[in-house]
């Protein structure tokens, strides 16, 4: 504890927190969603591939983007840790940062895990990612990102909205959930019908 | 014109709901994350392919992510919606006056309508049709890549400029 506040009342860590400039800590805080965003963007690509929302795009190729998440995550890391440094002391005993932190390390090693499976396994790229390891990798990594986002938002907050939030957000995933099985349903009747029309105009690009 | 714009923004309907019920605005910002990340994550993965990141992946697949990104953007529009008609609620400022007086609201604004112009720029001059008839190894042409520029970093100047704006009220 000593430590931390010593770290808080740095010269270099009270003009971070203090200033009004541009360089101060609003740069941080908006390094750390950029980042965010460089981290995620292709994962919401694999996510849409493997829910069949983009059929049939190769998978491979997805491994040039891996330089800008690791680019992102890096960012997310320094940022972080400086956003952490303006307020060490309080940010350790808040739980829902402590959440925060431990939903968004798990999701890290299992997005990890998921892509040695599905890039660097013996299987091709196209294959291993319809496998259902790969599927159950990929949902738990992207519950972890969504619980940690979500208590990232929510660090600021009190302890009783913090706990109707969580209420709030569970049925909002609940209804978003019955709306995907909804709309999933629709998708594979229209589908079926598509199979059974006579003539299939194939699709540009292929 | 001024009064009517002020009293459209107020909206005492979703000022009270925020004040009903405490979850509301920390929930709208879950949104407002999630939206941007599905919006980023399906336009800035086809923008980088047309500046040439991700060779291999044809962009007349890449495309199906597109209508996810429109999620987003909805998702964002209306979380957004909800900060702006119950922003009395939370910082006890009229958006209207915050609307006048922030320049980071009003320059993330004039990045989303550009953002916008750019797409409709993209399909109505035939580069959304001609790039999606590229192989794909393929590079795309000049005017392509530069409007895959504009859309990148017009996104990441909303994100960045929404970032700065509860630091000016």
């Amino acid at each position: 504890m000593e430590a931390l506040s010593w770290l808080e009342n740095t010269d270099a860590v009270t003009w971070i927190r203090e200033s009004t400039s541009l360089l101060g800590y609003t740069l941080y805080l908006s390094l750390h969603t950029l980042g965010l965003v460089f981290l995620l963007g292709p994962v919401v690509v694999i996510g849409l591939r493997m829910a069949g929302l983009a059929p049939r795009l190769p998978v491979a190729p997805l491994r040039s983007f891996f330089p800008l998440m690791v680019g992102g995550f890096v960012v997310n890391v320094v940022s972080g840790l400086v956003l952490f440094a303006t307020a060490p002391v309080g940010f350790v005993r808040n739980i829902t940062f402590l959440v925060k932190i431990g939903c968004v390390l798990l999701a890290v090693v299992v997005l990890r895990r998921f892509v040695r499976l599905v890039f660097e396994g013996p299987d091709a790229p196209d294959e291993a990612i319809e496998t259902p390891r790969a599927r159950t990798l990929f949902a738990v990594s992207a519950m972890f990102w969504t619980l940690g986002i979500a208590a990232g938002r929510l660090t600021a907050y009190s302890a009783y909205v913090i706990s109707q939030t969580v209420v709030a957000l569970l049925v909002a995933l609940v209804v978003a959930l019955l709306a995907a099985v909804f709309i999933r349903s629709v998708l594979a009747r229209r589908s079926v019908r598509e199979q059974r029309a006579p003539l299939a105009v194939p699709l540009k690009g292929e | 014109m001024d009064s009517a714009l002020a009293y459209w923004l107020r909206w005492p309907s979703i000022e009270s709901f925020l004040d009903t019920y405490s979850w509301a605005w920390p929930l709208a910002e879950v949104v407002h994350f999630v939206g941007l990340i599905l919006l980023f994550g399906a336009v800035g993965t086809y923008d980088l392919r047309l500046l040439g990141v991700g060779k291999g992946l044809p962009l007349s697949l890449l495309k199906r992510a597109l209508p996810w990104g429109v999620v987003g953007f909805v998702l964002c529009a209306v979380s957004g919606f909800v900060f702006v008609g119950g922003m009395v609620s939370n910082v006890g400022t009229h958006p209207y006056v915050v609307l006048k007086t922030n320049f980071w609201l009003q320059l993330k604004l004039l990045f989303i309508a550009l953002a916008g112009l750019n797409v409709l720029a993209f399909y109505a001059s035939g580069t959304g049709r001609l790039v999606e008839a590229l192989g794909p190894n393929d590079d795309v042409p000049a005017l392509g890549r530069f409007m895959g520029l504009a859309s990148l970093l017009l996104w990441l100047g909303v994100i960045y400029f929404g970032r700065l704006i509860p630091w000016e009220l």
